[in-house]
C-alpha cells in the first residue's frame, strides 16, 4: 500500500469508479435489457417459472407483431414516422424566424418566448381534451393531420430555446454587413442566418423527431384507428383475456430502435438540447 | 435607400441638438427605421404566434367554457350551462381529493429520490474512468424511450407470473405481487425514477462541468477534503441549477400520466390514480367532458403560478 505509486492508485481508483458506473448502469437498464431478451423467447420460455436465464433466441415475435399476428405494427411505425417528420418541418418553420426575432428584437418577442415555455410546463391533458371536442367538430380525428398541428406546439419550446441559444451565439456584425449591402430580412434569414444556424436546425430536427416520436397522450386521445403510432399500437397487445408478451417486447423494442439510435450517433446535441433552459441560468 | 437608411441610423447622436435641420431629418429618418424594425420583428413571430393562439390559447378558454357546461358525448354539439355546478362537484368528489393527495405524495417522493440519485451518479461520472462516453450514452437511453413504452416494460419486468424482478425480490419482498396494492407505490416511483433521473443527471453533469477548475484545485492544495470540496464549492455553483431541475420534476410528476397509464392504469382499482388519471377517465372513459375540463382547468390554475415563476427563471439564464 506505502509503496504503490500515484498512478497505480490513480488507475485503481478509475477501475473501481468504473466499476461503480456499470453496477449502476446494469440497474438502470434491467427493463430494457429483459424487454430486449423477451422479444426474441418463445411464449413457452417466456411464461416458465423460475425464469429461463438461457434460451435458444427466435424471430417469431417480430413476424407476429408486424406481419402474423394481424396487429399491424409497421403501419403504427410508419404513421410515427409521418408525424414525427411533419411535426419537425412545422416546428422549424414557426420557430425559427421567431427565435430571430426574440433575440434581435426583443420587446413582443420575450413576451412570445415566456408563452411557448408555459406552454411545456402546463399538463398536456388540458389542451388534449379541449382539442378533441374541437377536432371532432372539424372531422380531423383519426388523420395525421390533427397529431402533426398538436406535437408541433408540443415541440416548440424545446425548438424555441435551443434556437434562441444558437441565433445569440451568431456574431452581429455578420448581419449588419449584410443590412449594410441592402439585404432584405427574408435574404438575411435565408442567405445568412439559416446557413449559420445548421447545427441548431440539426438539433431541434433531432430532438423534435424524439418528442414527437414518444408522445403519447395526443397521439392516443387524436387517433382512432388509421392514425395509430407505435406508443399507443403497443397497448393492443394487452388484452382481458392474455398479454401477448413475446409480440409486444418485439413491439417496444421496434418502436425504441429509433430513439436509441439518435443517442448513439448525436449524444452532444442530445445532451445541448435536453439541457437548454436549466444549465445557461 | 438601405444602405443610406443604415448610415443615418449610425450616425444619429441622441445629444445632437434637435433645432438642427440635419439631425431632425435624421430623427424621422430613425422613427421610420425603428417602426420598419418593429413591423418586422412581429411579422417573424407571427407563425408561433398563430400556432399558440390556435392551439393552445383557444383550446384552453374553450376548455374553461366547456368546464361550466353539462358536456355529455350526446350533447356535446349544444352543451347547457351549468355554472360552477362542475367544480362544486369536483371539489367535493372524494375520489378528485384522493387524487390529488396522490399526486402530491408520489411527486414529492420521486423527486426527492430522482435529485438523489441524479446528484449522485452526476458526482459518480465527474471523474476520469474509461469508456466515459459510452456510460453516459447507456445511462442516458432510458431517457430516449416513451414513458408508456418503458411502462409496458416494467408491466413484463415486475409482472406477478412471468416478472423477472418479481422474481428475484420475491426473497426479500415475499411475494411477487409487486403491482398489489402493498408495493405498487414503491414500483411507480421507481419506474418513473428509472426512467426520468437521467434528466436530473444530465443537468447535474453539466453543471458540474462548469464549475471552476482552479477553485476546486486551490481547495485541494488549501487541504480540503472530498466532501468538504463537494460541499463547499461544487454544490453551492451547481445549485441554481438544481433548483430549476427540482422545480421542472416536481411540476412534471405531480401531472404524471404515461407512466401510471401504461404501468398500472391507475390501479389496482383506483389506487394509483394521478389526477391525470382522474381526468384522462372522466373525459374518455365516461364522456363527461365538463366535468374533466373543470378539473384539468383547475389542476392548471394550480401549476400556473409556479409554472410562471420557473418560466421567469428560465428566461433570465437564456438572456
Amino acid at each position: 500500500m506505502i509503496n504503490m505509486t500515484k498512478s497505480t492508485r490513480r488507475r485503481i481508483g478509475a477501475g473501481l469508479t468504473a466499476l461503480t458506473v456499470l453496477i449502476v448502469i446494469l440497474v438502470f437498464l434491467i427493463g430494457i435489457i429483459t424487454n430486449i431478451r423477451t422479444s426474441f423467447m418463445t411464449p413457452a420460455d417466456i411464461s416458465v417459472s423460475p425464469p429461463k436465464w438461457i434460451f435458444e433466441p427466435t424471430m417469431v415475435n417480430y413476424l407476429v407483431a408486424i406481419a402474423t399476428g394481424g396487429y399491424n405494427f409497421g403501419v403504427y411505425l410508419y404513421n410515427s414516422l409521418v408525424i414525427a417528420l411533419g411535426s419537425v418541418a412545422a416546428a422549424l418553420f414557426i420557430t425559427v424566424p421567431a427565435a430571430y426575432s426574440i433575440v434581435r428584437y426583443r420587446g413582443l418577442g420575450d413576451f412570445v418566448l415566456g408563452t411557448t415555455l408555459l406552454v411545456r410546463l402546463m399538463p398536456a391533458l388540458s389542451f388534449a381534451i379541449p382539442v378533441y371536442v374541437v377536432f371532432s367538430r372539424f372531422n380531423l380525428i383519426d388523420t395525421h393531420l390533427a397529431i402533426i398541428l398538436m406535437h408541433t406546439l408540443f415541440i416548440s419550446p424545446t425548438a424555441l430555446l435551443l434556437l434562441v441559444g444558437f441565433v445569440q451565439e451568431l456574431p452581429k456584425e455578420l448581419e449588419e454587413a449584410a443590412i449594410v449591402d441592402g439585404a432584405t430580412t427574408p435574404q438575411l434569414l435565408f442567405r445568412i442566418l439559416i446557413p449559420t444556424i445548421k447545427p441548431g436546425i440539426a438539433a431541434v430536427a433531432i430532438l423534435g423527431f424524439i418528442l414527437s416520436w414518444n408522445e403519447f397522450i395526443f397521439a392516443v386521445v387524436l387517433s382512432f384507428r388509421r392514425v395509430i403510432t407505435a406508443p399507443v399500437g403497443t397497448s393492443f397487445f394487452i388484452t382481458s383475456y392474455a398479454v401477448a408478451w413475446g409480440p409486444m417486447a418485439a413491439a417496444i423494442t421496434m418502436a425504441s430502435i429509433p430513439t436509441m439510435i439518435f443517442i448513439f450517433v448525436a449524444q452532444r446535441t442530445i445532451i445541448q438540447g435536453m439541457t437548454a433552459g436549466a444549465v445557461k441560468g | 435607400m438601405q444602405h443610406a437608411r443604415w448610415c443615418a441610423l449610425q450616425a444619429f447622436d441622441p445629444t445632437g441638438t434637435p433645432e438642427s435641420p440635419k439631425n431632425s431629418e435624421v430623427l424621422f429618418e430613425m422613427q421610420d427605421l425603428s417602426r420598419h424594425r418593429r413591423r418586422v420583428s412581429i411579422l417573424l413571430l407571427m407563425p408561433l404566434i398563430l400556432w399558440l393562439l390556435a392551439f393552445s390559447l383557444v383550446p384552453m378558454l374553450y376548455g374553461a367554457w366547456l368546464s361550466l357546461h353539462h358536456a355529455r358525448l350526446a350533447t356535446l354539439h349544444r352543451p347547457s350551462w351549468v355554472g360552477f355546478d362542475n367544480y362544486l362537484l369536483i371539489l367535493e368528489s372524494s375520489g378528485f381529493r384522493y387524487a390529488l393527495r396522490w399526486s402530491l405524495g408520489f411527486a414529492l417522493s420521486s423527486v426527492a429520490v430522482e435529485m438523489l440519485i441524479g446528484v449522485s451518479v452526476a458526482t459518480l461520472y465527474n471523474r476520469r474512468f474509461p469508456a466515459k462516453g459510452l456510460a453516459i450514452t447507456l445511462y442516458m437511453l432510458p431517457l430516449m424511450i416513451s414513458p408508456v413504452l418503458m411502462g409496458t416494460m416494467f408491466r413484463l419486468l415486475f409482472h406477478e407470473a412471468v416478472g423477472p424482478v418479481s422474481y428475484l425480490l420475491s426473497g426479500i419482498t415475499g411475494t411477487t405481487a409487486l403491482l398489489g396494492m402493498r408495493f405498487v407505490f414503491y414500483t411507480l416511483v421507481w419506474a418513473n425514477v428509472v426512467n426520468r433521473t437521467p434528466m436530473v443527471f444530465l443537468n447535474a453533469y453539466s453543471a458540474m462541468q462548469g464549475v471552476n477548475r482552479d477553485t476546486l484545485e486551490a481547495a485541494t492544495v488549501d487541504g480540503c477534503s472530498v466532501w468538504q470540496r463537494w460541499r463547499n464549492v461544487t454544490l453551492p455553483s451547481i445549485f441554481p441549477i438544481l433548483g430549476i431541475t427540482f422545480a421542472e420534476r416536481l411540476l412534471q410528476n405531480f401531472v404524471i400520466f404515461e407512466m401510471v397509464f401504461a404501468l398500472t392504469g391507475g390501479g389496482p382499482g383506483t389506487f394509483t390514480q394521478s389526477v391525470s388519471i382522474f381526468v384522462y377517465r372522466r373525459a374518455f372513459e365516461r364522456s363527461d367532458f365538463g366535468v374533466a375540463n373543470a378539473a384539468s382547468f383547475l389542476i392548471a390554475l394550480m401549476l400556473l403560478i409556479p409554472a410562471l415563476l420557473l418560466v421567469r427563471r428560465m428566461i433570465r439564464g437564456v438572456r
